[in-house]
């Protein structure tokens, strides 16, 4: 009996270590704390022949983690001296929609690792409008930050959507507001949302610290990246 | 304590010289090597039929000699790995000892000639093959055949872009010529990445401030991915490019709309920037 027994309990205790294992890392997915923005529809369009589904989605990028707008936290329990996208990372649109998306760009900048992401990429048009001007690239030493988004592996492969930031200026850091007073760029573009599944955007510009500033806040969730759930 | 501990004691007795007695090697020969037979066999038939379909569709010869190598080796590792295993279940089901007090051990076995030398050349030969093989593949991959498209490749946190230098073309997409050898000029501008076009049977890292050299001809036409083979930070699981082997003439026309966009953008930023 002991025989028997030994190896069963064995086999349960190792079932269970492993999947506590995996409970762990599942725990460790972030949620932001601010929510997910669904994308509101605000009319139809048509695409390549078909009626679909308009959509808008709404960010702003702020040079301070900690502060707030109009009494709202942009990244609740934020670094002080990291910026971040607001007011949530977390995006939902719907599949083979049009997505336009408004991005008003707040914080201070430089010069891109790769000037290439400088480029605006996969909107319609091949275009973006920054405060109201039609462009297709920016100079690569004014950028502030960039909007770059992919699918996860297995998603609409080829889908690539990249827009830069022109900088604002504020390089004190101390600049979270959003009234017409302050310095900023509104950018806004379109691009055609690929099948359901998930995607990933962040920043390619070296915003953060140490290695080729892609640390500190560039490698913490919530920040300059996010998911976008196409649905 | 019993008569039958006692006996598989004996059982289990070696010999004078070091061998073991002919006793255990008749009771033993003949479910090992039944063992080891069925297994090998399963493992040879694995080489042959699963591994094809475990690994990514090749588009390139090294991506199937890449292929190759896995079922040549599978296949080759097959009979060693089958005695190891035959050996160890015999050992643990067929001589498995009852009761509480273990054995005493036995002498140990030294001087075995016949097994020492016999181990060494079996071992020696199949090392060798390896290696005679390895050297083999690699060699081929470092030939420089004539015509290459240069690409230069790029690795940052978290997207790859490629470059090419003939045409001043710069895209997030690899798109290459069927049959055309192309050599990949690989560097990173941060941290390091793993260039990994798992289809094409290469893979190499990209080091901040070093260009790496690796080539290949694609001989397929398809889609497959990049993918970064080094653990490189938050996103790395999403650090992956589409690559498309194409015909020549699309090949062309890709670079011409890609040049046209460039002009395009060029043009514009002079605009915005102004």
């Amino acid at each position: 009996m002991r025989r028997v027994f030994g190896p069963i309990v064995t086999v349960i205790l190792g079932v269970a270590v492993i999947a506590l294992v995996g409970l762990g890392f599942r725990s460790q997915t972030y949620v932001s704390p601010a929510g997910t923005q669904v994308a509101k529809q605000i009319g139809t369009a048509t695409v390549g022949g078909k009626t679909v589904p308009h959509v808008a989605l709404n960010l702003a990028v702020y040079p301070d983690a900690s502060g707030s707008v109009n009494g709202q936290p942009v990244h609740p329990g934020g670094n002080p001296s990291w910026p971040t996208y607001a007011m949530t990372n977390q995006l939902q649109v719907p599949a083979n929609s049009l997505v336009t998306m408004t991005i008003v760009q707040y914080d201070s900048g430089g010069s891109l690792n790769n000037p290439f992401f400088a480029n605006v990429r996969g909107t319609v048009g091949g275009t973006a409008t920054i405060d109201g001007k039609a462009v297709k690239t920016w100079n690569p030493n004014d950028i502030g930050h960039t909007f770059s988004l992919r699918p996860y592996p297995g998603v609409s492969p080829g889908f690539f959507v990249n827009v830069p930031l022109p900088l604002a200026g504020n390089a004190d850091g101390s600049n979270n507001c959003d009234t017409a007073g302050c310095p900023h760029h509104t950018i806004t573009f379109s691009f055609v949302s690929g099948s359901k599944g998930l995607y990933a955007w962040n920043c390619e510009f070296p915003c953060g610290l140490s290695v080729a500033g892609f640390g500190a806040v560039m490698s913490a969730n919530g920040y300059m990246s996010g998911d976008l759930h196409v649905v | 304590m019993s008569s039958e501990h006692s006996e598989e004691h004996e059982v289990a007795k070696v010999t004078d010289d070091g061998l073991l007695s002919e006793e255990i090697n008749k009771a033993a020969f003949v479910p090992i090597f039944l063992m080891w037979a069925v297994m090998t066999v399963l493992g040879v038939l694995a080489g042959i039929f699963l591994v094809p379909h475990l690994m990514p569709k090749p588009y390139s010869p090294e991506g199937h000699d890449a292929q190759l190598t896995v079922q040549v080796f599978t296949i080759a590792a097959a009979p060693v790995a089958a005695f190891v295993f035959a050996l160890s279940i015999y050992v643990l089901f067929g001589r498995r000892h009852r009761g509480d007090t273990p054995p005493e051990d036995g002498p140990p076995i030294r001087n075995n000639n016949r097994n020492v030398i016999g181990w060494l050349a079996a071992s020696t030969l199949l090392v060798g093959f390896l290696l005679i093989w390895g050297i083999t593949e690699w060699s081929v991959e470092q030939s420089v055949p004539p015509n290459q498209l240069q690409v230069n490749v790029t690795g940052q946190q978290w997207l790859w872009t490629f470059g090419y230098p003939a045409s001043g073309v710069t895209s997030n997409e690899l798109v290459l010529p069927v049959n055309r050898p192309v050599q990949f000029n690989i560097t990173s501008v941060d941290v390091t990445h793993g260039f990994w076009p798992v289809s094409m049977g290469i893979q190499v890292d990209a080091n901040p401030g070093q260009i790496t050299v690796i080539r290949t001809t694609p001989n397929k036409l398809g889609k497959f991915v990049v993918r970064c083979s080094q653990l490189c930070g938050l996103n790395h699981a999403y650090m992956y490019a589409q690559a498309k082997v194409v015909s020549p003439a699309d090949y062309a026309a890709w670079i011409q709309q890609q040049k046209s966009m460039s002009s395009a953008q060029a043009l514009a930023g002079g605009r915005s920037n102004s």
